[in-house]
């Protein structure tokens, strides 16, 4: 998946002001960066929720261009948005239930979510709202894990939830890309996702200011939240 | 047991019926979040089709049941449905309560507006029952109808249906799902439009159902009665908190059986001559009980960013501006209108009074209200029994009341102006010893006799202000714990309430009051014989009762003094209190305001504007019935014309109540005419009269809806550009123009359709040409802000746009100058 110059928003008030990104099959991309940096954006200009002024989105080098969220997510997009994604008042059975709409069978969803997830097995009819943080998460990564998507896309994936489950999370994200899925993730916890990650950026201003190896990149995070430039820290 | 059999039955039949509307409901509700408020209103629209395929002697008529049946069920309802999802509800995602709740209201009326039209003559239309009258079965002795059997199976079988499709196909889980999350159900690869579509065929289905199975039940078709039946079903949906279906169910029978048993125990009315009509009422007295046992919502801070409305306030100096203006203009017509249309736009401005309420209640504070009319009628019916329908000599008593009313009142108000005790119990005495004075200088509580008054005196509509003041706090405190649409409904149980057992009410008062009536009883006819004649007022020395251009002036006296109060009220730090607690209640609740003090004094305030702007209007009508003008129907088109107009605006109360009360009438005048004129085109100018006369006020609540702010906003944008330098000539000519015109009339040169013909076009014109204009100019202005000042050096005026351009403070340079001295 590609994105080639992108520039979008919110109505009169433009977020993104040409970013370019790049992910490959079996690649884990961490997007980081302090708030309104237009990460979110990203995330939802790449599942099509958000309309593109100029640039282009790709998959497989095709141009997106008027193709709906529904259509994406059923090519294989699997976007897991900000929040928990779920829906509160669905059992968790019928949660499982809406994600047939992508094509795959329920069979398959269920067995992949309850092998993975087995507590989510013994909560089937259960309001998913009643759900612990880490369960609904759980239950939102259960898409990714059935539905096979070629490219998965998460936002804020730790949000709200204990470091633990977190790490548990990502664990399952690491064996997910090394199918051959592409990864996107967009996260300010930064250490967690930088461990698992194999290429990250940093999004200020609508802008990815640095891309490279995420070990390297660490070191710059502090002063991208900060606001601190590399000067004003070899003068210290 | 005979008896408990029958009436069991009954009750279960009517109750399945409930029970049937309401599931649609919730459907609908549950998969769109949209309250269907013209629900009632499609049920009672596809009984009239189907009584028309079935019965009707002429157009079609005669269909065999099955087929009229399957007809009107598959065909006629989810056409409805879509239709209605395609075209109106669709627009309503990420609008406001207020806008959720109108737009729903406009299509209600529309649908009953249509059906009077279409079925306007008023010929009887009696709808048998299926397998006719007498087809019937026995327990015992009691008899069961084959009708109320097949009522209560269909109730059945399409619970479990319900049932079964949304929660065990994917469909109907999907359609659940849209409710929580429609963006996540896209990147789940499903179809919201989808599911939307089919929730409100299916919607629309269940209320034909309940439409065609109420109707044999309700002797001849009858349109406001069968809709108000199905309103019923609100109540059983909020039983099931609008989405449990077996909840639902349930009330709907509770519902059925608790009417058909109140009917039983009180002989259908005959047993207790005051609660003879309570049998009508008891649906939504259950609905009002509910909706205040109704676990408390969580404060919640709404996120004003998602809403696009925005309310300008405007300064008391200008305020007085335009009020001055606006009785000096309403003067100056009153010396060419003739009397009919000085009638017919005081009645607008009555209308507009009891707006006026709604600006404070909904527009300033953010409260739902949907009974403003039953406040306005309270006042009117106060206002007539203190002046002349008690028919005693009133006296020290009458001063009496009007202290205690008074006093109470100000201890329910003033509270929330934040004063300290001492100041507060100072305030509340103040204004109890000015009522008292008010009633004793304009009645003169002498105790001479006042029974054969023929007139409305001043201390009557303070009496009616107090009055309707103090019903407004009683509702509202139950109801202080709701909001949002939950708030509108239990206001619409309420005037629904007032219409059964207030205006249906025959019942004459007798009370022992001390102080009146030497030690007699006082009698109140409380709605006389179903009309009540209201006396015109005869204070200030003039009469009002032939002089129909005084009562307008007086009309439009009194809207601008309490629209300057209002403002007053609005700037002041109850009003930004106000604001406060509509934008976030969180927040208030966090800083420590105390929002009960606050909703009860606005609601005691608004239901007092009401009931005395209630009291006036009826006035200058003379006489009010029970089924006008008061009405809940009639309530509901005024708010959702005010809504439209701009509820947060003074100027959206006056043009709410001229569209409800003169202009639609005004207009159909005119088409009327027309046809008279040409008789060669009579069908077509009919057809256009019978337009505007019924759907008119709905047409413009579903065309007009979609903007948060209202008409007034942008009117109002048009007449400000007018003021600017470079219309001067614009505005000279428009005021010249109307001048003239009104001239013209004044010397008889042209006769009244004339003036109106040029009048209203002008007016609307010259605010639309300036824009024009103004965008003409800001095309030609459009250069690149980072180009500006490379051809040629700045002036104030481009830094001026520079900053306003980019946000920035605006700032004149003078001003600079001045403070660096």
């Amino acid at each position: 998946m590609q994105l080639v110059e992108v520039t979008a928003g919110y109505g009169r008030i433009p977020v993104l002001d040409g970013v370019n990104l790049e992910l490959q099959a079996g690649d884990i991309y961490a997007l980081l960066g302090p708030n309104g940096g237009g990460k979110s954006t990203t995330l939802k200009v790449c599942s099509r929720q958000i309309g593109i002024s100029t640039g282009e989105l790709r998959v497989s080098g095709q141009s997106m261009e008027g193709i709906n969220p529904e259509i994406l997510s059923k090519v294989g997009i699997c976007t897991i948005p900000e929040g928990k994604g779920i829906f509160p008042n669905l059992s968790v059975q019928e949660n499982l239930v809406v994600m047939t709409h992508t094509g795959a069978e329920l069979d398959e969803i269920e067995t992949a979510t309850f092998d993975r997830f087995p507590q989510l097995a013994t909560r089937r009819k259960q309001l998913a709202g009643t759900l612990s943080g880490g369960e609904q998460q759980m239950l939102a990564m259960s898409r990714a894990l059935g539905t096979n998507p070629k490219i998965l896309l998460l936002d804020e994936l730790s949000m709200g939830l204990a470091p633990k489950i977190v790490k548990d999370l990502y664990e399952i994200v690491h064996q997910i890309s090394e199918e051959g899925i592409g990864v996107l993730v967009v996260e300010q916890f930064a250490r967690t996702v930088l461990g698992v990650s194999n290429k990250a950026g940093i999004m200020i201003n609508g802008k990815i200011v640095r891309e490279g190896d995420p070990n390297e990149l660490e070191e710059e995070l502090s002063a991208a939240y900060l606001g601190r430039r590399e000067k004003d820290r070899s003068e210290q | 047991m005979t008896e408990l059999v029958t009436f069991t039955v009954v009750g279960l039949a009517i109750g399945s019926i409930y029970s049937i509307a309401s599931a649609g409901l919730v459907v609908t509700y549950t998969t769109s979040g949209i309250f269907n408020f013209a629900h009632g209103a499609i049920g009672m629209f596809t009984a009239f089709i189907y009584w028309q395929l079935r019965w009707d002697a002429g157009w079609g008529g005669q269909w065999p049941a099955p087929i009229a049946m399957l007809f009107v069920l598959f065909v006629v309802a989810p056409i409805i449905g879509i239709f209605l999802q395609l075209v109106v509800m669709r627009g309503l995602e990420g609008t406001n309560e207020t806008t959720k709740l109108v737009i729903p209201i406009a299509v209600m009326l529309a649908f009953i507006g249509g059906t009077n039209w279409i079925w306007q003559d008023l010929e009887s239309r009696i709808p048998e029952p299926f397998f006719g009258r007498e087809s019937k079965w026995s327990i015992g002795d009691a008899y069961i109808t084959t009708h109320q059997t097949i009522v209560v199976v269909t109730a059945l079988l399409l619970a479990l249906f319900l049932k079964f499709l949304l929660t065990n196909t994917r469909i109907g889980i999907t359609m659940r799902a849209v409710v929580d999350n429609r963006e996540l159900v896209q990147l789940n690869g499903g179809k919201p439009d989808f599911a939307a579509l089919l929730s409100w065929a299916i919607g629309a289905m269940m209320a034909a159902v309940a439409g065609i199975l109420i109707s044999p039940l309700l002797g001849s078709l009858n349109v406001l009665a069968l809709t108000l039946l199905v309103v019923n079903a609100y109540a059983a949906a909020i039983f099931g908190r609008l989405k449990n279906l077996p909840l639902t169910f349930m009330g709907g029978l509770v519902i059925g059986l608790a009417v058909s048993y109140w009917n039983w125990l009180s002989g259908t009315g005959r047993k207790w001559p005051w609660l003879s009509e309570l049998r009508s009422a008891i649906p939504v007295v259950i609905l009002f009980v509910i909706l205040i046992l109704l676990p408390q919502e969580r404060l919640r801070g709404s996120s004003l960013a998602k809403y696009r409305e925005s309310f300008k306030v405007p300064t008391i100096k200008s305020s007085i501006t335009w009020g001055a203006i606006f009785i000096i203009f309403i003067s100056a017509l009153t010396l060419i209108l003739e009397n009919k249309w000085e009638f017919s736009l005081a009645k607008g401005i009555g209308f507009a009074i009891i707006g006026l309420s709604m600006v404070l209640l909904t527009g300033y504070a953010g409260e739902i209200n949907l009974a403003p009319l039953a406040f306005a009628g309270i006042g009117a019916i106060s206002a007539y029994q203190f002046d002349v329908g008690s028919g005693v000599e009133t006296g020290a008593g009458f001063a009496t009341l009007a202290v205690f009313l008074a006093a109470f009142f100000g201890y329910l108000v003033f509270p929330a102006f934040g004063l300290a005790r001492a100041r507060l119990w100072g305030a509340v005495s103040v204004f109890t010893i000015g009522v008292l004075g008010l009633v004793t200088i304009f009645d003169g509580t002498s105790g001479t006799g006042i029974a054969s008054r023929e007139s409305m005196s001043f201390s009557g509509l303070i009496v009616a202000a107090l009055i309707a003041g103090a019903i407004g706090a009683v509702v509202a405190v139950p109801a202080l714990r709701l909001r949002g649409l939950y708030l509108g409904l239990a206001t619409f149980a309420f005037a629904i309430f007032v219409d059964k057992m207030v205006y249906k009410q025959r019942q004459t008062l007798s009370l022992d009051i001390p102080f009146i009536g030497d030690g007699k009883d006082v009698t109140f006819n409380v709605f006389n014989n179903g009309a009540l004649n209201i006396p015109r007022p005869g204070f200030f020395g003039i009469d009002f009762r032939k002089n129909q251009s005084a009562m307008l002036i007086l009309l439009t006296i009194t809207f601008s003094l309490i629209a300057i109060l209002l403002v007053i009220l609005r700037r002041s730090t109850y009003g930004r209190q106000l604001s406060a607690m509509k934008d976030s209640p969180a927040a208030c609740a966090t800083l420590g305001l105390n929002m009960l003090k606050l909703k009860l004094s606005v609601f005691t305030l608004a239901a007092a504007i009401a009931g005395f702007g209630g009291a006036l209007h009826a006035s200058n009508l003379r006489a009010i019935q029970e089924d006008a003008p008061f009405t809940v129907f009639e309530g509901l088109a005024l708010f959702m014309l005010t809504v439209v107009s701009g509820i947060g605006y003074i100027s959206g109360a006056l043009i709410g109540g001229i569209l409800y009360g003169t202009a639609f009438l005004v207009m159909g005048d005119f088409w009327d005419k027309l046809a008279n004129d040409w008789s060669s085109f009579d069908w077509l100018f009919t057809v256009i009269h019978d337009f505007f006369i019924f759907l008119g006020p709905a047409m413009a609540g579903i065309g007009l809806g979609r903007n948060p702010n209202g008409i007034a906003a942008q009117i109002f944008d048009g007449y400000r550009i007018l003021k600017e330098e470079s219309n001067r000539t614009l505005l000279s000519i428009g005021v010249a123009a109307t001048t003239c015109f009104w001239i013209f009339r004044i010397t008889d040169v042209i006769d009244g359709w004339t003036f109106l013909l040029l009048f209203v076009p002008t007016l609307l014109l010259c605010p639309l040409i300036a824009e024009a204009k103004k965008k003409d100019l800001e095309t030609e202005k459009m250069h690149p802000l980072e180009l500006i000042g490379i051809d040629h050096s700045y002036t104030d005026q481009i830094v001026e746009d520079l900053n306003k351009e980019l946000n920035l403070p605006f700032s004149h340079p003078k001003d600079f100058e001045d403070r660096s001295h």
